[in-house]
């Protein structure tokens, strides 16, 4: 079964409780919940909706042992998850973006649990109430290619920086959101070019592209064609950096 | 920079294809953690980019897809 991931992420400062407000976004919140959070291996809290989320009640299990970071996980009662990494402080010279995902399955999107107009609506919700800088909806199964080592791998995102050291991821996804500070790297004029997708539109001073309406599958040869061609249209390679 | 990890198999520490509540509040914060340390290691030297290598491929599938959706630059790629 195709996983998928909602998955907005900044890297302006974030804080476990601003977590709260991504749960309240109408869309998001409706998708969710009820919801739990395991507080053990028997015990849970459940959370009918945002309003029930506390910080407080977060287990200490949840920061890493090193204290740098908390990742904070929801489990809704129709298995669609969410979970929220937050980085408690910057470490001397680089910094990690926030990230939140909400994690689906082809099967939401099949049942209608999870539509198209769904997916966009987190967009226009979530990015504001997370800061988020970009943000994607993609698939999480990647086809896997021959590697050096004899086997074979999976094909990783592939990430462009900036000068302050900041990665940002840079393929082209299902969807996928490109906000000010990306663009500021990308450049808008090149999403002049980009003729092969299904959507493509202005948001939160930033630039959505949906390459199709239907799911994205990247084991799928066409919808893998369509990608390759709206990458080379976008002249994406150029930026990858490692 | 090249970092072969001890994960041959499924449900050792490093397979995070499960969503059960030990993974959740233990494995993910820290592998998280340890992952983001090393990128930060490897800032303003001459590596260029960081591979784990891993034994088991539905492991190496399910920490990339953890790397993936954390943002961290790192390649996941199973070694038998």
């Amino acid at each position: 079964m195709t996983k998928y991931a909602f998955n907005p992420a900044t890297y302006a400062p974030r804080t476990p409780e601003s977590v709260r407000a991504v749960l309240a976004c109408p869309t998001l919140s409706r998708l969710l919940f009820p919801a739990r959070i395991h507080t053990g291996p028997k015990t849970s809290i459940q959370l009918r909706s945002a309003m029930d989320f506390d910080v407080a009640q977060v287990p200490k299990a949840y920061y890493s042992s090193d204290g740098t970071l908390v990742n904070i996980p929801v489990d809704g009662e129709n298995g669609i998850g969410f979970s929220a990494t937050i980085h408690l402080r910057e470490v001397a010279g680089t910094r990690f973006p926030n990230t939140v995902n909400l994690d689906f399955t082809r099967d939401h999107l099949d049942a209608g649990i999870v539509t198209l107009a769904d997916l966009k609506a987190l967009l226009v919700e979530v990015i504001p109430a997370f800061k988020a800088e970009e943000g994607s909806v993609f698939d999480l199964k990647r086809p896997r290619f021959p590697h050096p080592s004899g086997g074979t791998a999976s094909e990783p995102r592939r990430y462009t920086m900036n000068a302050d050291g900041r990665s940002y991821p840079i393929s082209l996804e299902w969807i996928s959101y490109f906000g000010p500070e990306l663009l500021a790297l990308t450049g808008r004029e090149r999403f002049d070019r980009l003729r092969t997708c299904a959507e493509k539109y202005e948001l939160h001073d930033g630039i959505v592209v949906i390459l199709q309406d239907e799911p994205f599958d990247r084991t799928d040869p066409a919808h893998r064609e369509r990608l390759a061609r709206a990458e080379a249209e976008l002249g994406l390679a150029e930026l990858v950096r490692a | 920079m090249t970092d072969a990890k001890n994960a041959g198999e499924v449900r050792s520490w490093y397979d995070v294809g499960q969503s059960d509540p030990f993974t959740m509040r233990y494995k993910i914060p820290d592998i998280v953690a340890g992952a983001g340390r090393q990128v930060r290691a490897i800032e303003g030297t001459s590596f260029t980019r960081i591979e784990w290598r891993v034994a088991d491929s539905s492991v190496a599938d399910a920490l990339q897809a953890l790397f993936d959706v954390k943002h961290l630059n790192i390649r996941v790629v199973p070694y038998p």
